[in-house]
């Protein structure tokens, strides 16, 4: 990588994927994909190739989460580098196929850029969420699509915990961007999610045209929420929830959350209070597929991270 | 006129003659009486009080069959207490006296000690001796003086309807009805009714009155003959005894024809018998017209929580649900909520639901008597897809924005419903307004349903009160 003085030159971003049904009950990023390999007028940029891609068709098909495991948690290396065996869970399988196509992870081959498109039933509006705090291109594109979206809000998590983060199913890529988002439920398309989804992705592919096309971007500064703690449910010895999400918490993702706040009201309504010395903004609140991952909300700080400018690479 | 019934059920007027007298084929006799008119005429505005009462009583039973509360109140009625004869020689029994004009014409007016009553063809007046004040009634039926009554003698009470615990006696629908004219073939209104009715019926089939009604002329040949009887009084031959009297070749004509009616619309004390049968006469009296009506029901509705109502038009055996398994199941459906997320808001509002019915129930199996009240109902009416692709069947546009959310709304002709992925609004097309609701229900998506589409109604819910053994 070749650099002039404040300027990161990086590799154009030609190779391009927009994920869908990482989850098969997702159905914003199902629709959009879908539609788009069926017409894919809407996704044709300049200089780049966009492949429109149904990640767990399977799940896609009976409309569940997963068949097996929880395909975005499976690309492990030790999942990746397993010799094909018959036998492995599904979505192990497709997650070894998905990294010959895609990938593999951490070589040269590896697509650029792949869109994840997930939907959530937390209150989180738009959400673009980051693997890496230094991937440089990665900031100035969720910069970009930011100011676009404005005033429309887009958050920006970033999941860099050493214990917290997990292997995704855009991991493959060079530079992976989840899109997550709600409130939606599971199985429902709603005509404004599934329209913001489709308007985060315009913006980002407008960026990837810009970039590709020898645009160079100034120095930026991102405004985003890190990871910090898991909470679970209150339970009891059988591991049943025995609280739910206090109303006062409930549907205020990215809202301060200080101690003394009301977290968790029981079924025969006592409230619990957030304990923890510090004020955190917590998010994936009442997430309907985080009840078997023993998660409740994630606890964030924020945090502001800088990132150079940045240009396409002269070849 | 009167409204007569000596049934617990159906407390009209509280004209308490002898039972046994009246046409008692059902559990629900009423008898309506106007006046004053006299025999072989047929008054039009005593025809149009009996035929709208005929109507009031028509629309009051399609009502409460379906379920509307009729408010109790006081009502004031009359208790027969004796009769009262005309002054006669006491060898002829010919009159002596006619009814005083101070008292012709004043039913139901207060008879005070001293008060006239009759007035002797010699011109002495006889004046009313008695302590108790009571109120005259029937004051020169024609078709009494054969009966040695001059008048009727009445006390004056409130009724207050429901009156006590035994009013509120479970009662089922009043499925069946009928309406009699010409039980006394002068008595001119009801035979004219049930010959209006009747023509009505030709003219628009079944579909003429709300609920089902037969009509009845009672004695043919008594109103073909304009005579209140040919051979007996029939409204004095509905005992047990004469319907199950051998028929005769001296059985007079009213007796056999008793007994006819009671094959078709009893038979009395039954459980086949009819449910109402709506008797009507004239009187000569200036009896007007009083009218009574109170009503109890088996609804077994919650009114205190507050959801809406569905209403499948259904038949029981067809009903699908789990709680159509039960004899008064309903079920109860909060949202929003997505699957597999317990938000607390939601699950308050379901155990409150879950807390009130039980509460209810208890109270209920407990005599609690439950105020009646109106409830919002919805009627399922049909469902709605979405756009799909013809070969595919994926779909090509979502809820419209405006529609999401927008549950038990009303839907008017170019309202959006869907906004298609290449952005095209797709609207609401019908004429008639509707209401939609499960709109974008996760599990229907393989059912085909975009939402369903209902019709508002509003549910009358009676005072209800658990049925005494």
């Amino acid at each position: 990588m070749s650099s002039r003085i404040g300027i990161s030159c990086l590799q154009e971003a030609k190779r391009v994927a927009i994920f869908g049904g990482t989850h098969g009950n997702e159905m914003s990023g199902i629709t959009l994909v879908n539609m788009w390999t069926q017409n894919s007028a809407e996704i044709e940029r300049n200089g780049l190739v966009v492949k429109p891609f149904i990640s767990n068709p399977r799940a896609v098909e009976k409309c569940t989460r997963y068949i097996d495991t929880d395909l975005n948690r499976a690309f492990t290396p030790e999942n990746l580098s397993t010799p094909e065996v018959e036998g492995l869970p599904y979505e192990v399988q497709r997650a070894k196929e998905i990294n010959r196509m895609f990938g593999p992870k951490g070589s040269s081959n590896a697509y650029d850029v792949i869109f994840d498109l997930h939907n959530t039933t937390s209150n989180m509006g738009s959400t673009l969420i980051l693997e890496s705090s230094t991937d440089l291109f990665n900031l100035q594109m969720v910069h970009y699509i930011k100011k676009a979206m404005a005033p429309h809000t887009c958050s920006v998590l970033l999941n860099e915990h050493p214990q917290l983060k997990y292997s995704t199913t855009r991991s493959v890529a060079k530079h992976p961007i989840g899109l997550e988002v709600g409130p939606q439920p599971q199985g429902v398309l709603r005509s404004n999610v599934f329209e913001s989804m489709r308007t985060i992705l315009k913006h980002a592919l407008d960026f990837l045209e810009l970039f590709n096309s020898g645009v160079e971007f100034p120095p930026c500064t991102v405004d985003v929420f890190r990871v910090q703690e898991r909470m679970d449910y209150p339970r009891d010895t059988n591991g049943n929830i025995t609280a739910m999400v206090h109303p006062h918490l409930q549907d205020c993702d990215w809202e301060p959350l200080n101690r003394g706040d009301p977290m968790f009201l029981t079924f025969d309504g006592r409230t619990i209070l957030y304990e923890g010395a510090n004020t955190v903004y917590p998010t994936f609140i009442n997430e309907a597929a985080y009840y078997e991952k023993q998660q409740a909300f994630m606890t964030t700080c924020r945090e502001i991270l800088a990132a150079n400018a940045i240009r396409k690479a002269f070849k | 006129m009167a409204l007569v019934s000596d049934s617990g059920h159906l407390i009209a007027f509280a004209l308490h003659i002898q039972p046994q007298m009246r046409i008692q084929m059902t559990c629900v006799p009423l008898a309506l009486e106007v006046g004053p008119q006299p025999h072989g005429v047929v008054r039009a505005d005593i025809y149009m009080i009996m035929k709208e009462a005929v109507d009031l009583t028509i629309d009051w039973i399609h009502k409460f069959n379906s379920g509307t509360v009729f408010e109790g109140g006081d009502v004031e009625a009359f208790k027969f207490i004796k009769s009262v004869d005309y002054p006669r020689d006491p060898e002829t029994r010919t009159l002596t006296a006619a009814i005083h004009p101070q008292l012709q014409d004043r039913d139901f007016c207060l008879l005070k000690r001293g008060d006239p009553l009759f007035f002797k063809f010699s011109g002495e007046t006889v004046k009313y001796e008695e302590d108790e004040t009571l109120h005259p009634f029937f004051i020169n039926e024609a078709a009494y003086y054969e009966k040695g009554i001059a008048f009727h003698l009445a006390k004056k009470l409130m009724l207050t309807i429901p009156t006590v615990q035994m009013a509120l006696v479970f009662l089922p629908a009043l499925a069946r009805m009928a309406v009699t004219g010409g039980t006394h073939g002068n008595e001119m209104s009801g035979v004219y009714v049930v010959q209006e009715m009747e023509r009505q019926r030709k003219e628009k089939g079944e579909g003429a009155w709300p609920i089902p009604v037969t009509t009845v002329l009672s004695n043919p040949r008594a109103v073909k003959e304009c005579r209140r009887y040919v051979e007996t009084d029939m409204n004095r031959c509905f005992n047990t005894d004469t319907l199950s009297s051998p028929i005769t070749d001296s059985s007079p004509y009213e007796v056999r024809r008793a007994q006819e009616l009671n094959k078709l619309m009893g038979p009395k004390g039954s459980k086949d018998a009819i449910d109402l049968i709506c008797d009507l006469h004239n009187t000569t009296s200036n009896m007007g017209l009083t009218l009574i009506h109170y009503t109890s029901s088996d609804w077994t509705k919650i009114t205190k929580v507050p959801v809406r109502v569905l209403v499948l038009d259904i038949p029981i055996s067809d009903a699908y649900s789990l709680e159509s398994v039960s004899k008064h199941g309903f079920s109860i459906e909060v949202g929003p909520q997505p699957q597999g997320v317990v938000r607390a808001d939601i699950y308050m509002i379901m155990k409150e639901a879950v807390d009130l019915t039980i509460d209810w129930i208890h109270k209920f199996n407990s005599g609690t008597v439950f105020e009646g009240g109106d409830v919002e109902a919805f009627e399922f009416i049909k469902s709605v897809d979405y756009p799909r692709d013809p070969e595919t069947r994926t779909l090509t546009a979502a809820i419209h924005p405006q529609l999401q959310d927008r549950d038990f709304c009303l839907l008017k002709q170019g309202d959006p419903l869907f906004l298609s992925f290449s952005g095209e609004t797709v609207k609401y097309k019908e004429k008639e307004p509707l209401h939609p609701f499960f709109i974008n229900e996760a599990a229907y998506y393989e059912k085909g349903i975009a939402f369903h589409l209902g019709k508002k109604m509003m549910l009358t819910v009676p005072k209800v009160q658990v049925q005494k053994d």
